[in-house]
């Protein structure tokens, strides 16, 4: 065990010790304190590529003597998006609770099959959420405290994903159903094996159909309750398509040489969306339960099916903007057929 | 795949679903409200390898494999875990709005300084607490939902103190001062079973950070008396799923009780070592403590701050059936008393 054997000097006139960049000041703006409004100087996330090993925070002082704490990312460009501190705090100021933000006294018994179709769905949504919930937790200890803010903005999508699991499940429970049969999940995606191939299967893929989902649940809800559930996971999902989106454009312009790696990622999982969909049309329980809720139940599944074609054709189209967004406007050519035929 | 409507199975209609209609309480339609019938049935072990959720019709396709390791309800399970879920949301702030940031004044530079030392102590700890938790959650099986829920709010809680205590930093005519020694982020890091990060992390570490946070004297400012305060209200959900836990874990592994406690001696053990090595916070606890009444108040100050860590903990470990450990821990911490 060491002794600091250094006096204290409890009422010293200078401090002794060194500090970072002295002298920052920042006062809170419409937004409040922000972190855009501290990360200044040499706060500022400036560095390309971090050598801290331990859990150092940026511009804080070195000791050479702390312990490494793992192996990291070094890199920038593995983790990093340009709008992360911006996306951090709007999920800060936008939590909300499944407790009491929803009006579940709005809920009214529904036909059966209208029910059932909407206890499927929640099903099926309770158990993608599980998987978007653990797995950016995996990447943590990767990341440099250097870029901290990146951290800090997975534990708000840790947090978010963890209340849809549990306002789905909650929906599937408070209206005299229950939860249905699971489908294929979306375990499989706990075997990624890299942050961005995370970033482009779960945020820029996944979320993105899904919150193409939410926004339509106007349609897709039966009452207040069911609505608002949908809008707000809608904004919660928004966050964590952007972060993807973002994240996507600083690597493809920092590295362009990984782009082709990103398009082998999109080759391997687009065909598995539509299998983990069961079908984008009408194949498989979850597509079938919203053809009922988009139809108005069973007796008008045609119509229902119609309507969940033109969710299809926006669930794509807005995922090849984004891809035109994020730099990548030749996947139109090599998007995997099964969604292709709905780009318009 | 067809863009053609097909004739529809509907099979799913005949699932064997369990009826329920669960109605929300005067706090809303929480977790625990939902417990209901095989839903709420956690059971001892979790066979399901996947997402299956629990109290799900059976039936579906065979799934994936996923890298849930810890299917032992033992091994992770708190009663209180749903409450404390709900009570997170509940108790939810906003650094950039919560904090009255306006009201801050220039303080004298070392006060500043001692305000932005402690502040970087505490910002790196809940950056390490969101590392060390966060990669726990892939391995926790989703049998125990309610568990894995309560542990999304806890990393939503460092998060926001690694950031909240940044900003206090770096909000006055201040900055970041040196980095932690670091060994207690190894003592967590190094904890290889989930029930030793507990003890570590919610049980010691989250004692001795409350142990601090209530200390009256401690704040200089009306910003860092809310910050203290508030997360002073999150880490008692910490320590209080530490305690239910621990609890739950010994008494359903008794065989585990030797091996926890020769565990919590890495943790003490790394307190001991950081407090030494780390005479700036030492010197910044003094300031701040001192509040102008000389040297000699300060440090018998520091040393009362010691000496409540130490209790706050020795409580912590009576309220989770780990009333042996007691003295053993008293002795290897009681050199802290006398660093100041």
């Amino acid at each position: 065990m060491t002794t600091e054997v250094r006096p204290s000097e409890a009422q010293a006139e200078d401090w002794t010790y060194p500090c970072g960049e002295w002298d920052m000041r920042a006062t809170p703006g419409r937004k409040g304190l922000t972190l855009a409004d501290v990360d200044r100087g040499s706060y500022a996330p400036l560095t390309d590529r971090s050598t801290t090993a331990t859990m150092r925070q940026r511009g804080s002082v070195e000791r050479p003597e702390a312990p490494r704490t793992g192996r990291r990312w070094d890199k920038k460009a593995e983790t990093w998006s340009a709008s992360i501190a911006m996306l951090y705090e709007e999920a800060q100021a936008r939590q909300w609770s499944s407790a009491t933000d929803i009006p579940w006294d709005t809920l009214e018994p529904l036909p059966d099959d209208l029910e059932l179709a909407m206890c499927q769905l929640c099903t099926f949504l309770t158990q993608v959420e599980f998987i978007a919930a653990d797995l950016p937790g995996r990447w943590l200890p990767y990341i440099s405290p250097d870029y901290y803010e990146v951290q800090l903005f997975l534990g708000t999508q840790i947090m978010d994903e963890s209340r849809h699991e549990d306002v789905f499940r909650k929906r599937a429970l408070a209206n005299g159903g229950g939860l249905m049969r699971p489908g294929l999940g979306s375990s499989a995606l706990l075997s990624l094996q890299d942050f961005t191939e995370m970033t482009a299967l779960i945020h820029l893929v996944g979320e993105g159909f899904v919150q193409t989902m939410f926004r339509m649940g106007e349609m897709v809800g039966q009452n207040e309750a069911e609505k608002k559930i949908f809008r707000l996971a809608a904004q919660d999902e928004s966050r964590h398509v952007a972060f993807g989106v973002t994240h996507l454009k600083y690597l493809i312009e920092t590295e362009p040489d990984r782009r082709e790696e990103l398009h082998s990622y999109l080759d391997r999982f687009e065909p598995a969306i539509a299998l983990s969909q069961g079908g984008l049309t009408v194949e498989g329980d979850v597509s079938e339960a919203l053809a009922v809720l988009l139809g108005g139940g069973r007796a008008h599944f045609d119509l229902g099916v119609q309507k969940l074609l033109a969710i299809r054709k926006k669930q794509v189209s807005e995922y090849m903007h984004r891809l035109e967004v994020l730099g990548m406007p030749e996947r139109r050519e090599r998007m995997h057929p099964t969604l292709r035929q709905y780009l318009v | 795949m067809t863009d053609q409507p097909r004739q529809p199975s509907l099979n799913w209609l005949d699932a064997d679903v369990e009826r329920v209609k669960v109605l929300p309480g005067p706090d809303g339609l929480t977790l625990e409200r939902i417990m209901v019938g095989r839903y709420g049935e956690v059971p001892e072990h979790w066979p399901h390898s996947t997402d299956f959720p629990r109290g799900a019709s059976s039936g579906g396709p065979t799934m994936f494999a996923a890298s849930y390791s810890l299917n032992d309800k033992s091994d992770v399970w708190a009663d209180n875990a749903a409450a404390l879920y709900e009570q997170a949301i509940r108790d939810r702030w906003v650094s950039a709005t919560a904090v009255p940031w306006e009201t801050l004044m220039p303080l004298p530079v070392e006060v500043e300084a001692a305000v932005c030392q402690l502040c970087t102590m505490l910002s790196e700890d809940a950056f390490a607490a969101q590392q060390v938790i966060g990669r726990w959650l892939e391995r926790i099986a989703y049998g125990f939902l309610e568990v894995k829920s309560f542990l999304a709010t806890q990393v939503f809680d460092a998060g926001r103190h690694c950031e909240a205590f940044r900003k206090r930093a770096l909000a006055n005519g201040g900055g970041l001062g040196l980095q932690s020694p670091g060994v207690m982020h190894r003592a967590l890091t190094d904890s290889l079973k989930w029930t030793e990060l507990v003890a570590a992390l919610d049980l010691f570490r989250t004692s001795a950070m409350l142990a601090l946070f209530e200390t009256a004297s401690l704040p200089q400012t009306e910003v860092e008396a809310t910050l203290y305060r508030l997360a002073a209200r999150d880490l008692e959900r910490w320590l209080a799923y530490g305690i239910a836990h621990t609890r739950y874990h010994l008494e359903h592994r008794p065989d585990r009780r030797e091996q926890l406690l020769i565990s919590m001696v890495r943790a003490e053990g790394a307190f001991v070592q950081d407090t030494f090595r780390d005479a700036p916070l030492r010197d910044a606890l003094l300031i701040l403590l001192g509040r102008g009444d000389g040297v000699q108040a300060a440090r018998e100050r520091l040393a009362e701050l010691r000496q409540r860590q130490i209790d706050r903990y020795c409580d912590a470990l009576d309220r989770a059936d780990l009333p042996e450990r007691r003295e053993r821990a008293a002795t290897v911490l009681r050199p802290i008393t006398a660093v100041a």
